[in-house]
């Protein structure tokens, strides 16, 4: 047996598994899980539209305003709903707070615990971790950070609320903006949030992330995967959120590959628990149902591809498309992306607020929607690409498609066999003690897996019949 | 020491500007060490769900979570947070339910997959794969009680959205012979969900209403502690989400939703849905997202408001006499209890809720009225004086205050008492 299961890979948003065939002491091949599915398409069909912006934020709890921001673009695309200015400042607002939220936790309550000892009383208790490599000193700075970052990422969703009303969750973004004012006290008490969020992420944040990286320096090497980078652009801008500030790009194994163009996005079933249409398809082509007894599957995660290749986002192919960090592609270049993105971000919100325009609009309310539309809403958001497809037929959703971050990030095999990016980024990873591969882990948590967007199914099947005993 | 009737007081004492932790914990830390055997563990497992309990509770402002896993809970299983991963995560699990029985708190995030089991599997052991509808329940046998926190774990809520693909139910339908306390919400608050722990560490099981929700927190209505209260009887109401006045007309399920996220607020009190401007969506009911609830932006249908008296809430505008406005509000309530309310959208969605015979709020209603008057009327100005004695005390130790300020504080609050003013 040259095969180890990591099951439940904790540290992550939802349940997830994944094996790995370690010879010599690398590894070198990877089937990666989601052990979690919910079916949110079949639910959304037939709802009111306007109701998708909040039931699609139900699918994740940490990166809820993305799923309230793809939502809005994708009604606001459907019917020409023009966003007012404040509107979607506003937006950018309550979703860059939301950003920092998610890089403060992921770095410090998931991705950190791999690189540091335990302090009293984190949950679990200390785990077995051989590869702990840093000084005392520099050891027990990062661990008091640990700490200090369960109080300082609160702060984040603080700010989230100021606009969004609460966290997680939002009750303020909708189709056509949002509907919290533009209040000179809470825009005070958003900047100094803000403000304490950026200290902590200046002082403490990237010291931390640039030790790690010195003493685990092997990570440059470790984790890169294709080489194949996707962002369709984040925050925003414009009535018709034409433009973004952070903009979208193609990388394709380490080359510049042109414009994204949406019509290049399909998703696979093949070795995931669905039957259905097989085959490479548009997210409104083909149907699926949930199938936990097929033979060969592995995860509830269909395999999103783009021209029929697996790409990953998030935060690095951000920071590489916006020019800001295009050091390299590995496990230490994606913590690097996170941290330098969440400064960017505690940097940039402050030349938003200067554009708010007290007393102006920040909706464009539409109610009744008209009878029927159809469009996508295309969106970054924390850990990579996120695409709501909605049809409306009859002032019903007719159907709705979701591909979000980690399904293309932890996407398993597809039809033609390629492995999915975590599954390819996994190979050629060392691993010291196979009892206890702390470095499969490592990659893994680098990609902030979530598993909670694992979503898709159009129809219910027949559920009553006796399913498989697990 | 902190008594039973305090605690209650504390949670209930919403309308001061501290967080319910905040006012609690000074007390708490001493009571917690004086239990036989230490901090209570606390298993937290997941089932369908999207791990916003989880982060809600990280949201907790005062005491931080920091404070909240050093020195209040023992928190041994939690896929979010926890330190160890695979088999040794594994072995946290098996070892605190043999060693601990009886004596763990089980939290449950997210509903049970009843009708699709493989969809959620939360481990393996020796190559079986653990699944959520038997691991809940394996789990649920020897904890101490079992709290549902969000509206998937209490009621499957959105888990449950019809067509229910996963054939999802709340904890309570499926657990039977440990107690089971829902604290729904989506999500549901940090002080929610450690006030409910507190007291079930502290005191036992909490006072609960029919639905299980523990009435310190869910004892009343959105709509009856609203702020925007005075708009509705005056027949204000918003036309769009963004707009000032009662979003009654725009879809808010306040009165027909017990929460006291008025008062409460969310995220250390910085915001909450209504004050936003935007109607509450019933986050905390138990057919949320259906039987009614949704569409989220259109009225609640089908109001009688007396006998005989038929409207509906386009026929609210102004005009309509605060009796009416009661009638309305009370008519709400009788029929949530009944479950008799709309089913505008989801008329297929299973009732999964036992629905009680006769109107169980008035019952409870009453008694908290009397609790409440008792101890918010009568003592609430001790609170007051007791917080700002602590506080003070809090500065002092801090080094922030000086000792004169204690003196000056009692005299005034004394006189203000003795005046009734
Ligand atoms: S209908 Fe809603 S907004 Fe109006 S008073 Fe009631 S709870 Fe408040
Ligand atoms: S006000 Fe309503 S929608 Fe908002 S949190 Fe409370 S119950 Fe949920």
């Amino acid at each position: 047996m040259t095969k180890v299961r990591i099951n439940p890979l904790t540290r992550a948003h939802g349940y997830m598994a994944v094996e790995v065939d370690i010879q010599n002491g690398e590894v070198v091949d990877a089937w990666s899980s989601g052990l979690l599915f919910r079916g949110f398409e079949a639910m959304l069909k037939n709802r009111s539209p306007h109701d998708a912006v909040y039931l699609t934020q139900r699918i994740c709890g940490i990166c809820s305003s993305a799923h309230a921001m793809a939502s809005s673009i994708a009604l606001e695309n459907a019917f020409d709903i023009s966003v007012p200015k404040n509107g979607y400042i506003l937006r950018n607002l309550t979703f860059g707070a939301d950003m920092l939220q998610n890089h403060l936790r992921n770095i410090y309550l998931l991705v950190i615990p791999d690189y540091i000892t335990a302090p009293g009383g984190a949950p679990g208790g200390p785990p077995n971790n051989d590869d702990i490599r840093l000084p005392k000193a520099v050891n027990d700075r990062i661990q008091a950070h640990y700490l200090e970052a369960l109080e300082t990422s609160d702060l984040a969703h603080k700010a989230v609320a100021a606009f969004g009303g609460k966290a997680p969750h939002l009750q303020s973004i909708i189709a056509g903006g949002v509907t919290e004012q533009v209040l000179t006290d809470r825009i005070m008490h958003y900047q100094s949030l803000v403000s304490q969020i950026h200290s902590f992420v200046t002082e403490k944040m990237i010291p931390d992330i640039e030790d790690l990286s010195r003493y685990y320096d092997d990570y440059f090497n470790i984790g890169r995967g294709y080489g194949n980078l996707l962002s369709f652009g984040m925050f925003p801008v414009g009535a018709n959120n034409e433009d973004r500030i952070f903009k979208a790009g193609v990388l394709r194994n380490g080359q510049d590959n042109g414009n994204f163009d949406p019509d290049k996005i399909t998703q696979d079933i093949a070795r995931a628990w669905y039957r259905g249409d097989e085959g490479a398809r548009a997210p409104f082509d083909g149907e699926s149902t949930p199938f936990p007894q097929k033979a060969d599957a592995y995860s509830w995660i269909k395999a999103p591809r783009y021209g029929g290749e697996p790409f990953e986002g998030g935060p690095l192919a951000r920071m590489w498309f916006s020019g800001i960090y295009k050091n390299g592609i590995s496990v230490m270049d994606r913590l690097m992306a996170r941290a330098i993105e969440t400064k960017e971000i505690a940097e940039k919100v402050n030349d938003w607020i200067h554009e708010l325009v007290p007393d102006m609009p920040t909706i464009n309310w539409i109610n009744p929607l008209p009878a029927s539309g159809e469009a996508a809403g295309l969106v970054d958001s924390m850990r990579g690409t996120l695409a709501h497809w909605i049809r409306v037929q009859n002032h019903r959703i007719a159907a709705y498609r979701i591909i979000t971050p980690s399904a293309w990030n932890l996407s398993p095999r597809d039809g033609e066999g390629r492995k999915g990016p975590v599954e390819e980024a996994l190979i050629g990873t060392p691993v010291a003690n196979r009892d206890n591969p702390v470095e499969v882990g490592r990659v893994i948590r680098s990609f902030d897996p979530c598993i909670s967007c694992a979503v898709h199914v159009l129809q219910k099947d027949g559920t009553s019949k006796p399913w498989r005993q697990f | 020491m902190l008594t039973r009737r305090k605690f209650l007081r504390l949670c209930l004492n919403t309308a001061a500007s501290a967080t319910l932790a905040q006012m609690l914990l000074p007390e708490l830390a001493e009571a917690l060490r004086l239990i036989p055997g230490g901090k209570p563990p606390v298993i937290w497992i997941e089932g369908t769900s999207c791990t916003g309990n989880s982060i809600s509770l990280d949201n907790i402002a005062d005491p931080s979570l920091r404070t909240v896993f050093e020195e209040i809970i023992d928190l041994r299983y939690q896929q979010l947070t926890m330190w160890p991963q695979s088999y040794q995560a594994m072995d946290v699990l098996h070892e605190t339910k043999e060693k601990e029985r009886g004596r763990y708190i089980l939290v449950v995030e997210g509903g049970i997959p009843m009708g699709l089991p493989e969809s959620v599997i939360v481990g393996e052991r020796d190559g079986i794969q653990l699944n959520a509808r038997d691991t809940i329940p394996w789990l649920a046998e020897d904890a101490m009680a079992v709290v549902a926190v969000g509206n998937c774990a209490a009621f499957g809520g959105p888990s449950k959205a019809y067509p229910n693909p996963t054939g999802t139910k709340g904890v309570w339908n499926v657990v039977t012979n440990t107690p089971v306390i829902n604290v729904p919400g989506c999500p549901a608050h940090p002080d929610w969900m450690v006030g409910t722990i507190v007291h079930i560490i502290l005191y036992g099981l909490p006072r609960v209403d029919e639905f299980r929700r523990p009435t310190m927190f869910f004892g009343q209505l959105v709509h009856d502690i609203c702020p925007r209260r005075f708009f509705f009887f005056n027949g204000d109401f918003a036309n769009a989400p963004g707009e000032a006045g009662c979003l009654f007309k725009v879809g808010c399920k306040g009165p027909v939703t017990h929460a006291d996220c008025p008062t409460r607020k969310f995220n250390d009190g910085i915001n909450w849905c209504i004050n936003a401007n935007n109607p509450c969506i019933g986050c905390a009911t138990p057919d949320f997202p259906d039987g009614g609830t949704s569409p989220f932006f259109e009225h609640l249908t089908d109001i009688r408001v007396l006998p005989g008296i038929e409207t509906t809430a386009v026929t609210v505008t102004k005009g309509v006499g605060a009796a009416t406005a009661l009638g309305i509000g009370a008519h709400f309530a009788v029929n949530l209890a009944k479950g008799r309310l709309g089913n505008n959208l989801t008329l297929e969605t299973e009732k999964e809720i036992p629905v009680p015979t006769d109107n169980p709020y008035s019952a409870i209603k009453d008694e908290l009225e009397t609790e409440r008057n008792a101890l918010i009327k009568i003592e609430a100005e001790q609170i007051l004086m007791q917080q700002d004695i602590k506080q003070i005390r809090r500065l002092q130790n801090q080094g922030r205050a000086g000792k004169s300020l204690l003196s000056k504080l009692n005299p005034l609050r004394f006189f203000r008492k003795k005046n009734k003013l």
